[in-house]
């Protein structure tokens, strides 16, 4: 009895050495770990802001380029074609001798005849030619914050002018 | 104390590397500027050389029509010789072709466009 009364008295200090050890060992364990954790936290929130900013702008830089795009493929459509339906996507002077169409020589009238385009995410607003005097077509009265305007130099009516097609975002 | 100490280096270890991902995260390069002014600029350019070909033009209209286009931002040479110069910027595009003037004598145009 007495022999079973000491290993259990043995048993039971060493469970209490084990826990106060264990204890210690947890406190450094969870300030290392409290440490490791907060910079943990701070860089991945850091980091989420960062990537969060680059998407914003990236997504901002595609929406431009994409405008950029349409605003680029109208106006040069409207230097280097003929559409008599609709004259903003063509212009252009026909030439019955060399049976083809003249780029870059347009004609006013036919200009002026130019019918609004709109699409899924963007819109014409208007057209500009400037020569000698400055005549502007407008084809939308809807408002944009959004909008770039492509430029480009052409003979209007024989006449040395810049042409102004402005696109806007819906 | 033994084990603080190990501990403790542990951390401080763990610090650095943190902090080098958290210098790395900081410095990420930033997407470029997706942008199409090179072929605005171009076609521009095109343009001009086109009209100069359709009608006669002189050295001064031709530099009066790229200042119209370009507002001071180009280059003109006519056969390896500056016409007009007025470089600003750094980046540059240029474009050349061939104009037959009075005496169908071919004659080299060349135009420099400088943009940011």
């Amino acid at each position: 009895m007495n022999t079973t009364g000491k290993t259990s008295k043995n048993l039971f200090d060493n469970k209490k050495r084990k826990q106060t050890k264990n204890k210690q060992k947890g406190i450094i364990f969870s300030t290392d770990a409290g440490i490791s954790f907060a910079i943990m936290l701070i860089s991945c929130f850091l980091m989420v802001i960062t990537i969060a900013n680059n998407t914003s702008i990236s997504q901002r830089n595609i929406k431009n380029f994409e405008l950029e795009e349409k605003a680029l493929l109208i106006a040069d459509s409207l230097v280097k074609n003929l559409d008599e339906e609709n004259p903003l996507l063509g212009a252009c002077i026909y030439d019955t001798d060399k049976k083809r169409v003249l780029s870059n020589s347009l004609s006013e009238e036919l200009i002026k005849k130019a019918k609004s385009l709109e699409l899924e995410n963007f819109f014409v607003k208007k057209i500009t030619i400037l020569s000698q005097q400055k005549t502007e077509l407008i084809l939308s009265s809807k408002e944009s914050i959004d909008c770039i305007t492509a430029k480009r130099f052409a003979l209007v009516d024989k006449k040395k002018s810049i042409i102004e097609v402005q696109t806007c975002r819906q | 104390m033994q084990t603080m100490k190990k501990g403790f280096i542990f951390s401080f270890e763990a610090i650095l590397s943190l902090l080098l991902l958290l210098l790395m995260i900081c410095f990420l390069p930033a997407q470029p500027n997706l942008s199409l002014k090179e072929l605005a600029c171009i076609q521009q350019a095109n343009d001009l050389l086109r009209i100069w070909s359709l009608e006669e033009t002189s050295e001064s209209e031709m530099i009066s029509d790229t200042k119209l286009v370009f507002e001071n931002n180009a280059q003109v040479m006519m056969d390896e010789k500056i016409i007009y110069d007025n470089p600003k910027k750094n980046n540059s595009i240029s474009t050349q072709g061939e104009i037959l003037d009075e005496g169908l004598s071919a004659r080299m145009v060349k135009i420099t466009v400088f943009f940011d």
